[in-house]
């Protein structure tokens, strides 16, 4: 089974996927599956653990179970100023 | 005897003031008696009007008497201010100092009457002969006394600028925002006796400053040790394109005193860190994060809750940036409890790297500036329990809710970080300033800066390894010869030499500051 989930990428994780958001269909079960999964696909240089992610606009674990139409954005830190 | 600032709604007795400070070690008494006099500007005036935020000033007051006791070592000091209404021949503030000798009497008196016309939260109000009033400032711009110097860093005092001065009024100045309900007399008060350092004035510390002192925040400090560039110009506009290779407290100060002659502004021209991070947060009430780069970021998170005062942090990756306020006091939680530790040097890439639109770091200074009025004011809406990210191209912004982490290794439950942490002690840094030319020779200099930044500092004699295709087990040199690691600043000259001793090399070392500080070696070369 899959569900609709809109991705949010910010900074490194913006360039390194080509774009900003997306929506998928997805079979990953949390957060952390998915984001394994796009960091395979992509080529993401940062770990599941140099990157947070907010579920609907609040942090939250990767465990995280998704839920249809979820709004998963993933956020690496960044520090220029 | 001790040392007593009051407010006094009556007039005041002199004689008994002066009593009150009979002390038989003391050779020298002076007083200082501010008069109301018939006019001001060319008109006549027949009363006056001192309107005064009691709780600040009286703080504020006591605050100007112990530095003044610090400075000048008297034996006692006291300071009356009026409130109310005055005619004209009344006293409106009286100042007396004994101590053994007159010459620090006489200082200390000084010093005492012009900081408190400066920065007590006093507003006064001119009724004049032909019928009207106007609220006016306490004082007029282009005197000062004659030492500026507070704590261990330099102050542009209120002697900056040069007569011929306008005169300025102090209320006309706010007088636009003292009209919000929200901030008033009151609030320009606390905003008066607040004191914010910020730490760097770079892209995010310029809005910030300029925005921090139109408000009339009384004192701010920046720390900065860097000088102008003019690469720095497009994004850092506190500065002109005159300041290029001035040092950048000095200038920012400067500029922020022509702003705005009514503040004090401090400059710390030191670096942040595990010593000198301790004694800034003391004197401060916030401190803004402004800084570039990850270490000193965590660095002053970690600050935020070992002294327990707020810290707003901004950040920026090409045409994004993410905000956050750290309250210790808040259940939002810190920096770490959203990314534990600091990713490695080199993986994320600093503005230098990457490249960024000045705008992008003005929008964030300012909100860091925002969110320091907002904690000032008692305003609602501080991000102590959110992140924000905005795009500026798409201008999508996300408020993203954040917690407390049980096991954050600074704010948690059982924390494992105690006090500021300290770079690693193997010396693999040099400094230019422990260089001599010979030493210099004897060293593989290894450029790692991208070919598009080697204009910048040329450095014809190295070896060019851009950073981003760097690998420590096929760096591309070898050992046979001391290796020094150059970089723009010495933040990836330092990751890759870490990265290169992880491997095994001895005798590689990372130097500070980058390829600007070399400069002077092959200038002195040539000649």
């Amino acid at each position: 089974m899959t569900l609709p989930v809109r991705l949010e990428y910010f900074a490194l994780l913006r360039e390194q996927r080509g774009l900003g958001a997306e929506t998928v269909e997805t079979a990953a079960a949390t957060a952390r599956d998915l984001y394994r999964e796009l960091a395979s696909t992509y080529g993401f240089t940062l770990g599941v653990e140099r990157v947070k992610v907010a579920i609907n606009n609040e942090f939250a674990s990767w465990d995280r179970p998704l839920a249809a139409n979820d709004t998963v954005v993933f956020i690496p830190p960044v520090a220029g100023g | 005897m001790e040392d007593r600032f009051e407010i006094s709604a009556e007039a005041l007795d002199i004689p008994a003031l002066a009593a009150s400070l009979t002390d038989r070690t003391a050779g020298a008494f002076t007083s200082f008696e501010g008069w109301v006099r018939d006019h001001n500007d060319g008109r006549q005036v027949d009363a006056l009007d001192y309107e005064v935020f009691a709780p600040l000033a009286l703080a504020e007051g006591a605050a100007i008497l112990e530095e003044a006791r610090r400075k000048y070592g008297i034996n006692a000091i006291r300071a009356v201010h009026r409130q109310g209404e005055l005619r004209i021949g009344d006293c409106a503030v009286w100042v007396g100092v004994v101590s053994a000798h007159r010459d620090e009497a006489f200082r200390a008196c000084r010093y005492v009457v012009d900081e408190v016309k400066h920065r007590l939260p006093i507003w006064k109000k001119e009724h004049y002969r032909d019928g009207s009033a106007e609220w006016v400032n306490c004082q007029h711009l282009g005197t000062g006394h004659e030492d500026h110097a507070h704590g261990d860093g330099h102050s542009h005092g209120h002697g900056a600028l040069h007569d011929p001065a306008p005169v300025i009024a102090e209320a006309d100045f706010y007088a636009r925002q003292i009209r919000l309900p929200e901030v008033g007399i009151e609030g320009q008060a606390k905003l008066k006796v607040a004191r914010v350092l910020i730490v760097g004035a770079g892209g995010l510390g310029s809005p910030a400053g300029l925005m921090l002192a139109a408000a009339g925040v009384g004192t701010i400090g920046i720390l900065e040790f860097d000088t102008l560039e003019a690469s720095n110009l497009h994004r850092q506009v506190l500065y002109t394109a005159a300041d290029v290779g001035q040092p950048k407290g000095e200038a920012a100060a400067h500029r922020l005193k022509a702003l705005n002659p009514f503040i004090e502004v401090r400059v710390h021209q030191s670096k942040a860190d595990a010593d000198t991070l301790p004694d800034l947060f003391g004197q401060y009430d916030i401190v803004l994060d402004c800084t570039d780069n990850f270490a000193t970021k965590y660095l002053l998170a970690d600050a935020a809750v070992l002294y327990g005062k707020p810290v707003v942090q901004a950040s920026i990756h090409r045409f994004e940036g993410q905000l956050l306020t750290i309250d210790p006091k808040s259940p939002g939680g810190c920096l770490r409890c959203l990314w534990p530790a600091p990713p490695p040097e080199g993986l994320i890439g600093n503005c230098a790297e990457v490249g960024v639109l000045g705008v992008t770091p003005g929008l964030f200074g300012t909100l860091q500036a925002s969110e320091a009025l907002k904690i000032i004011l008692g305003l609602p809406g501080v991000l102590d329990r959110h992140l924000l990210i905005m795009d500026a191209l798409t201008l999508e912004t996300r408020r993203i809710a954040r917690r407390k982490d049980a096991d954050c290794p600074v704010c948690g439950a059982h924390p494992t970080i105690r006090e500021l942490q300290r770079r690693e002690t193997v010396v693999y840094e040099l400094d230019a300033g422990d260089l001599t030319l010979e030493a210099l020779a004897r060293f593989r200099l290894v450029d790692l800066r991208e070919a598009h930044e080697l204009s910048q500092h040329p450095l014809p004699q190295a070896q060019h390894a851009p950073f981003s295709r760097f690998d420590a087990a096929d760096p591309g040199f070898d050992k046979s010869r001391p290796v020094l690691l150059v970089c723009a600043s010495g933040g990836r000259s330092n990751a890759a030499a870490q990265q290169l001793r992880a491997q095994g090399w001895q005798d590689v070392f990372s130097l500070v500051g980058g390829a600007k500080t070399l400069g002077h070696f092959f200038h002195q070369a040539a000649e």
